[in-house]
């Protein structure tokens, strides 16, 4: 299905942006002890960790983990707080959108700025915000459809719920 | 900023997932304040990623989830059982004593709270230990993982509050282990009241103990290992985070010979989820921060909040006191975000070393995880062994009341929480 082979490339990129990163650090690290600094590899692992932090949560979406305060919501029959979450959801899409068109602008500013002590574009960075912004509104819209067509198994769009089975752990600080 | 703070409460009341609702209510400010453009707004979350000792956290993220792949928990629950399943009170204190192995490893309280429920819950019950009792050492012993190295929150207050990240790690040593002694002590009375029975009678010999250690010897040494390097001075948490998850490549592939690539794969997958969902409130918490700054909010809090009271000893009690209630309700990743910028000048300012603060801080606010009414790790054990929150809370009382009391007693014996970083870094 093609949904599903989109998110296995969204996983391959974030697999390889973590290894990338962590080899960028290390061997940074390695060099600097043996006096031989590379300032472009650190610079390069902060420029694809916002990547990786913006696919990661684009993933956490879809996976319902990104969690918010059940203390109140939590008393609602089903279809009320089926609506409370939609209205929600709507709310952040709102958001999103403010953000993605902003950041395009803020991009398209910054596409002069150089970054670090690299000749690449801080741009690079910025766009990661809006990309990063419209995946997780398309997340968002297909967590919507998904709990709208499950309603009757009492699905919900952000929050997991018993209808949920295989989703993953909750992970916490 | 009330109107910040209003918005705030009022999503984070209806559920809205915490990231957007500190986006939002960040992103209110630069609608509303005349002269502000809205694209600083977008700057500031990507700005917040541009910072080297961020970058521990998906290192560390990636390294547990490693590790935990890489068969170590099995290990370490072997030498637990060992060490004191032979006490009054056994099972409980195994969890307990594997909360404070785990911390070493993992730095997250709900994740490990989450596999000890799974996999020592299910013996406790069926051993007659009360389902509550059970639970509530099992979710409250997961706060030591909050402050043995490494931490992940302990990663995120040394970066917003500006705080040196390698002090704070040393720093969390002895607190972590007085927590251990204190929640062993407690479980001890509990038990020994109620009956409970032992996990295994005999007590351990030497040999077996020293056979137990020697399997698991590659992760004992990694929490000591990372300590040592990065008090070395030589490198620097971040990078340590780099060789911790080629350390823990390592030891799975060539020391315990657990790890496949499926399985590489599988930890990298989680980790990258892990690292989105906390990375996203940190980027989107970028807006607030910058809002709290411009408006001057510390200081507004600070004659709120401290308005006559002049009493350094006073003032720390007091703030502890505000996290221990808005831990209640706030989950911790936020509370550190939000509030250490705020209360951190605060402290340093009446001469407390933030080292310190931090260490009580991050109790306190991983504490919230595990009580009513919205506490995580409460949530994730009692789903796990079907425990109903009034019976936990109920259990859970004894053990909260203990490590209050620890961190009570702490607030006033700096030097406790001081001796080894300062032994390491010098003042």
């Amino acid at each position: 299905m093609f949904l599903k082979r989109l998110s296995q490339i969204e996983l391959t990129i974030c697999v390889l942006l973590l290894a990338a990163i962590t080899g960028l650090v290390f061997v940074a690290a390695i060099m600097r002890f043996f006096a031989h600094p590379l300032t472009w590899s650190v610079d390069m692992a902060q420029l694809l960790f916002i990547w990786l932090c913006m696919l990661g949560a684009c993933r956490a979406m879809r996976e319902k983990s990104h969690l918010g305060m059940e203390v109140l919501v939590k008393y609602l029959p089903y279809m009320p707080r089926l609506w409370v979450e939609m209205f929600c959801a709507v709310l952040t899409l709102g958001f999103l959108g403010v953000l993605v068109v902003l950041g395009f602008q803020l991009a398209w500013m910054n596409r002069e700025r150089t970054f670090g002590d690299s000749s690449l574009s801080y741009a690079w960075v910025t766009t990661a915000v809006p990309v990063g912004c419209a995946l997780l509104a398309i997340s968002l819209i297909y967590n919507m459809v998904k709990a709208w067509q499950g309603r009757g198994r009492g699905v919900l769009v952000y929050t997991r719920t018993a209808a949920d089975k295989d989703a993953p752990e909750v992970l916490e600080l | 900023m009330a109107l910040i703070t209003v918005l705030f409460v009022v999503l984070m009341a209806i559920g809205m997932p915490v990231a957007f609702a500190t986006g939002i209510s960040g992103f209110i400010f630069f609608l509303t304040t005349p002269g502000m453009p809205m694209s600083i707004g977008v700057q500031k979350i990507a700005t917040m990623s541009q910072s080297f000792p961020l970058l521990a956290v998906p290192f560390f993220v990636l390294a547990g989830h490693l590790m935990n792949e890489s068969g170590i928990t099995n290990r370490l629950l072997r030498i637990s059982l060992l060490a004191v399943g032979w006490m009054s009170g056994g099972l409980a204190q195994v969890a307990i004593v594997l909360s404070t192995l785990m911390g070493g490893v993992s730095g997250s309280a709900v994740a490990d709270a989450a596999m000890e429920a799974r996999i020592l819950g299910p013996t406790m019950t069926a051993k007659g230990y009360g389902k509550g009792f059970s639970a509530a050492a099992i979710a409250v012993g997961s706060l030591i993982t909050a402050t043995i190295p490494p931490s992940i929150g302990l990663i995120l207050y040394g970066y917003v509050g500006n705080v040196s990240i390698g002090r704070l790690f040393l720093a969390g040593v002895i607190p972590g282990l007085l927590m251990m002694a204190v929640l062993m002590a407690t479980t001890y009375v509990i038990a020994k009241k109620r009956k409970y029975v032992v996990a295994d009678a005999e007590k351990p010999t030497f040999k077996a103990l020293a056979i137990a250690i020697w399997q698991a010897k590659w992760a004992l040494l990694f929490p000591v290992a990372l300590v040592l390097s990065i008090r070395g001075g030589v490198f620097t948490p971040s990078e340590v985070g780099a060789f911790a998850v080629v350390y823990a490549l390592a030891v799975g592939f060539l020391a315990h010979r657990e790890l496949t690539l499926e399985k590489v794969w599988k930890a990298f997958g989680h980790a990258a989820s892990d690292v989105g969902l906390i990375m996203l409130i940190i980027l989107m918490s970028g807006m607030v921060g910058f809002a709290v700054i411009y408006l001057q909010a510390p200081q507004q809090l600070a004659t709120l909040m401290l308005n006559g009271i002049t009493d350094p000893n006073i003032i720390v009690l007091v703030i502890l006191l505000f996290l221990l209630v808005a831990g209640l309700a706030l989950d911790s990743t936020v509370m550190v975000l939000l509030l250490t910028p705020i209360f951190v000048p605060i402290i340093t300012q009446i001469g407390m070393d933030p080292v310190h603060f931090g260490i009580l801080m991050m109790s306190i606010v991983t504490l919230g995880g595990m009580t009513w009414p919205s506490g995580s790790a409460m949530f994730a054990v009692c789903a796990l062994m079907d425990v109903t929150i009034e019976e936990y809370s109920i259990e859970s009382i004894p053990f909260i009341a203990a490590v209050c009391a620890l961190i009570a007693v702490l607030v006033f014996l700096p030097q406790v929480v001081l001796w080894l970083p300062n032994m390491a870094f010098g003042h």
